[in-house]
């Protein structure tokens, strides 16, 4: 018996004791990304039972139940892009690699807006970067989620809102993407789906319009899930900001003026109030969040522009800033690709009226296009409310 | 060195010398009051480590004892993390006359994690590689259930086997999350009886 006893306590050491190599770090640190990637960061691996519990935590209660299926470990890629004056830079994302050989694809997921590099995607949180990882990378999706140029490793000025500038850093990145789904799977035919939130829909949008125009991978897009974002700046989301005081409003026109006046070579002092032109540059760099901006930036929307600018905005005067915002809007095509429009009723930051007239201009055009409005809730309720609907979507197309 | 050898032996052999003491219905002693823990402690079952830990029999009934522990954990996972833990448990242990032992233990731990995250620089040819260092102090609490075997019931051996799996979840983990984990420690727990 105690023979018997002492075999069974070594086996069960010697069994505890067997590491499995699971290590995927090397390899994927090993393949070859054409120079297009700098460097690679391990960030975490986390199972099965904590995906479950993260999506638990950020309160993801809809009626349509969340799939949980493996583990995934976490990543930050620094890969090259170009800005908009073509130069060549290097930026960031967060990788979500599931623990799986079952891949059903690749989700690149477009961020919200964010002025706070710390906050940057890449460097994950739970109700960010990990609880995205938990739905779609532990649902065996591969996923990547840019930085965009301006936030994590990029010290540039962000290019808000400007669509080709984003649309780079994200065509890049799931150029990386198909590398390591082409490795992990061991084969080159794969599926990508997009989706991303408020600024993240409009780039979901237009990077769809990018790939449908040319594809420079051989992934096939699926679908598109843009929730709460703003396609029609001059006619509906500049206006509506003007004239609807929400905590954001201020925000959202102070990064919008930082990235257009650099990129539409304007200062800021020919259109924005001191001090306000001097400290714009300063407070969106990286350095501030959100609720500093709120603290610091004017009250009103008039006391931000100086007095003729902000005329010429509200009677939507053709000027260097509404033509840029027409130039980088982000409806006025035709998709081939299913697109789902997800939307908020009760959004005040960016309207249902976004989505409604993004849906009617592209169905007019027959554009393979569809409307999901979420119900009664405001725009951050409404990223809670879409996403299981996004992954149980994605799932039936496979 | 033989000395201490054999002047430890006979430590031991005084130390469970019973003379005439009480004993419960399957055979416990009732002047048990200590066990010495010792063992692996796998983190995730498969990364290595080892525990070593005091136990204080606090009540002891026909078949039960209400055991409390205080334990000293490590472990190291290549390439990720290696951890010290202090980790304080309370819990009952059920054994059968023939020495077949269940038990099930609640803890809070505190555990210094000295994370390491692996860097590839795909710049320099070869790739270099170097590793970034975090630390952060967690709480941690865990149940363990355990099964084992107290060869003092058929043996003069006063020493318990046991494989007791642990769900642990430690808070904060490197990311700011909940970070659970199932884990595994089989050892041996001395148990000495006192001369009264």
């Amino acid at each position: 018996m105690t023979k018997t006893v002492i075999q069974l306590f070594a086996l069960t050491i010697l069994l505890a004791s067997c590491n499995k190599d699971e290590v995927t770090i090397d390899l994927i640190a090993g393949l070859n990304y054409n120079e297009n990637v700098t460097k690679i960061e391990f960030l975490g691996e986390y199972s099965k039972a904590d995906a479950i519990q993260f999506l638990g935590l950020i309160n993801i209660s809809s009626p349509i139940p969340v799939s949980t299926t493996c583990g995934f470990l976490l990543y930050r890629f620094h890969y090259k892009t170009h800005k908009f004056d073509n130069t060549e830079i290097i930026v960031s994302g967060l990788m979500g690699v599931p623990k799986s050989k079952n891949i059903k694809g690749l989700v690149s997921w477009q961020h919200g807006t964010n002025t706070y590099r710390a906050g940057s995607i890449s460097t994950p949180s739970p109700d960010e970067g990990i609880g995205l990882a938990a739905l779609f990378s532990a649902n065996e999706y591969l996923l990547i989620a840019p930085d965009y140029i301006g936030l994590g490793a990029s010290y540039e000025v962000h290019p808000y809102y400007h669509v080709k500038s984003t649309t780079n850093s994200v065509i890049d990145f799931i150029k990386v993407g198909e590398v390591v789904l082409n490795k992990l799977t061991g084969d080159t035919n794969h599926r990508l789906f997009l989706a991303g939130f408020s600024q993240g829909g409009g780039a979901s949008v237009a990077t769809q319009r990018a790939l449908e125009i040319s594809n420079p991978t051989n992934l096939q897009l699926v679908a598109n899930a843009p929730i709460a974002g703003a396609y029609n700046l001059r006619e509906v989301s500049v206006p509506y900001t003007l004239n609807h005081h929400t905590s954001n409003s201020l925000v959202y026109l102070g990064y919008l003026s930082n990235a257009y006046s650099l990129i539409y070579n304007q200062p800021l002092s020919t259109f924005i109030k001191e001090p306000y032109a001097t400290n714009i540059p300063k407070w969106f760099d990286g350095s501030k969040d959100g609720q500093f901006m709120k603290d610091n930036l004017p009250p009103k929307v008039s006391d931000l522009f100086l007095d003729g600018f902000y005329n010429e905005l509200n009677n939507n005067v053709s000027n260097w800033f509404t033509l840029a915002l027409d130039e980088n809007e982000m409806y006025l095509w035709q998709p081939i690709n299913k697109i789902r429009f997800y939307y908020g009723l009760n959004d005040k930051d960016v309207i249902p009226q976004e989505a409604i007239g993004a849906y009617n201009y592209m169905k007019g055009l027959g554009g393979n296009v569809e409307l999901n409005a979420l119900g009664l809730f405001d725009h951050e309720e409404s990223i809670i409310e879409a996403l299981p609907q996004i992954q149980h979507w994605f799932n039936s197309l496979q | 060195m033989k000395k201490i050898v054999i002047t430890t032996g006979l430590l031991i052999f005084t130390l469970n010398s019973v003379n005439g003491q009480s004993t419960t219905e399957n055979g416990t002693p009732l002047n048990q009051k200590f066990g010495f823990v010792a063992g692996y402690y796998g983190f995730q079952f498969k990364n290595p480590g080892f525990q070593i830990g005091l136990e204080n029999y606090m009540a002891t009934t026909s078949h039960f004892q209400v055991v409390g522990g205080l334990y000293a954990q490590f472990h190291h996972q290549k390439d990720r993390q290696t951890s010290i833990a202090l980790n304080a448990r309370i819990g009952q242990r059920y054994t059968t006359k023939f020495g077949l032992m269940l038990e099930s233990h609640l803890g809070i731990g505190v555990q210094q994690t000295f994370y390491t995250s692996k860097v590839y620089d795909l710049t320099a040819n070869p790739i270099a590689e170097s590793t970034l260092k975090t630390n952060k102090t967690g709480a941690m609490p865990n149940i363990a259930l355990g099964v084992g075997y107290d060869f003092s019931k058929k043996t003069k051996l006063p020493v318990t086997l046991y494989v007791r799996p642990n769900v642990s979840w430690l808070y904060p983990d490197k990311n700011l999350v909940f970070k659970t984990t199932g884990n595994i420690e089989t050892g041996v727990i001395y148990k000495p009886t006192f001369k009264k």
